[in-house]
């Protein structure tokens, strides 16, 4: 073949397009929206509440310094300590929270012992779901099931409503999951799993708190 | 659409819904732009998924800071570009293009045979190419987009992707000539 013909039967564009034209797999779309689920929610370009907070606070001192009488002692932990008894009745319920201090307590072996479960779980699936297996996923959405009944229980003991319908809402998932992988449905599956990493992801980001020693605390 | 975003909404605490609605939007129209990015430089499916998953995830992380959301598959575009040259170059993976996997599984016929070893010789004159060109013709190729949307793609004039287009081209016939005329004397 001359160099002539070559250069005739060289459809550059169609080669193009036919190289490109490649699919992602059929689950790509679902596995995005579970690595989603799993990222912490979009910070926000808006002030933060934390720097509202810190501005109103930053006001208060400036105010209570500016009116109080000369002859008092104007200690900065003293002004800290009054604002800090007002600050359940200036700022939203989590600065004040944070600013009054709220109740942390260290989790119970069951706990951990349960969240640990609940992990392992969760990664199990995930691998799980990459080589189709079903029949593991369906073990793993059992003990889901179960976990999450007993932190239902967990949190409602407490009065921690919000972290009780989280553990409600793991629970159903749970349920959706076993129900897609008994009608075979596979984006049923993925989606009930990113599901679930997704209430665990919001009940870790509200209700957990890491110590300087790196462990964890439970906000009550 | 609206109610994979509603469950995500509602799985993830404190998410606005609408800016998760939105976010599902732009994850099905642009899902296909950003895996065939990734496989472009990586020529490896998994590779490429996992390098348009990661882009994915980034977007949105930043994307209430996106003020132009129309310029989200742009962003996301480059973006991808970027993660799969980084990831390339971080594995050397280039080495293990998927064609070869091919070679064992796809059928065996002459006339698959040439088609593949065509396809070989035109991936490896892409690769001979600058980056510049190189991402100006991946894109033109992709989803047959007009130059006007590879250069709002890219954030560069059209004049810059006519004449990037241009030289692509002709770099890519020179090259192709040249193999095609090697392995046919041969």
């Amino acid at each position: 073949m001359d160099a002539q013909r070559i250069s005739e039967s060289i459809d550059l564009d169609s080669e193009l397009a036919a190289l490109l034209s490649v699919e992602p797999s059929v689950e790509f779309v679902a596995r995005v929206r579970m690595r989603i689920a799993a990222e912490p929610a979009p910070r926000s370009w808006r002030p933060s509440w934390l720097l509202v907070t810190a501005s109103a606070c930053a006001l208060l001192v400036t105010i209570g310094l500016a009116l109080r009488p000369s002859h008092l002692s104007t200690s900065a932990s003293s002004v800290f300590a009054e604002i800090s008894l007002l600050a359940p009745t200036l700022v939203p319920g989590p600065m004040a929270a944070a600013i009054s201090g709220s109740r942390r307590e260290r989790p119970t072996p069951e706990m951990r012992a349960m969240m640990q479960s609940n992990q392992d779980a969760v990664r199990a699936m995930n691998s799980h779901l990459e080589s189709r297996n079903y029949e593991a996923i369906a073990g793993d959405a059992a003990t889901l099931t179960r976990n999450f009944a007993s932190l239902e229980r967990f949190w409602s003991a407490r009065q921690v409503e919000g972290a009780a319908a989280l553990s409600r809402r793991g629970l159903t998932v749970a349920t959706e999951l076993r129900a897609a992988v008994l009608m075979g449905d596979a984006s049923g599956v993925a989606q009930a799993i990113a599901d679930m990493t997704a209430v665990c992801n919001a009940c870790h980001t509200q209700y957990r708190e890491e110590l300087p020693d790196h462990t964890y605390a439970i906000k009550l | 659409m609206h109610e994979h975003a509603d469950r995500l909404a509602g799985g993830l605490v404190g998410v606005d819904p609408d800016l998760a609605r939105e976010f599902e939007a732009r994850l099905v129209e642009s899902s296909r732009l950003a895996f065939r990015v990734a496989y472009s430089v990586l020529r490896h499916r998994e590779d490429a998924e996992d390098v348009a998953q990661e882009a994915f995830a980034k977007a949105y992380r930043s994307f209430r800071q996106l003020r132009d959301r129309d310029r989200f598959r742009a962003w996301l575009a480059r973006m991808t570009w970027r993660l799969a040259i980084d990831r390339c170059r971080a594995s050397n993976r280039r080495q293990r293009v998927e064609m070869v996997a091919n070679d064992n599984t796809g059928p065996t016929t002459a006339e698959a045979v040439i088609a593949r070893d065509r396809a070989d010789q035109l991936w490896r004159a892409i690769d001979r190419l600058p980056e510049k060109l190189r991402i100006v013709i991946v894109l033109a190729s992709i989803e047959g987009h007009e130059v006007q949307e590879v250069a709002s793609l890219l954030g560069i004039p059209v004049g810059t992707v006519k004449s990037r287009l241009f030289i692509a081209r002709q770099r890519l016939k020179e090259q192709l000539q040249w193999m095609r005329s090697e392995s046919a004397s041969r």
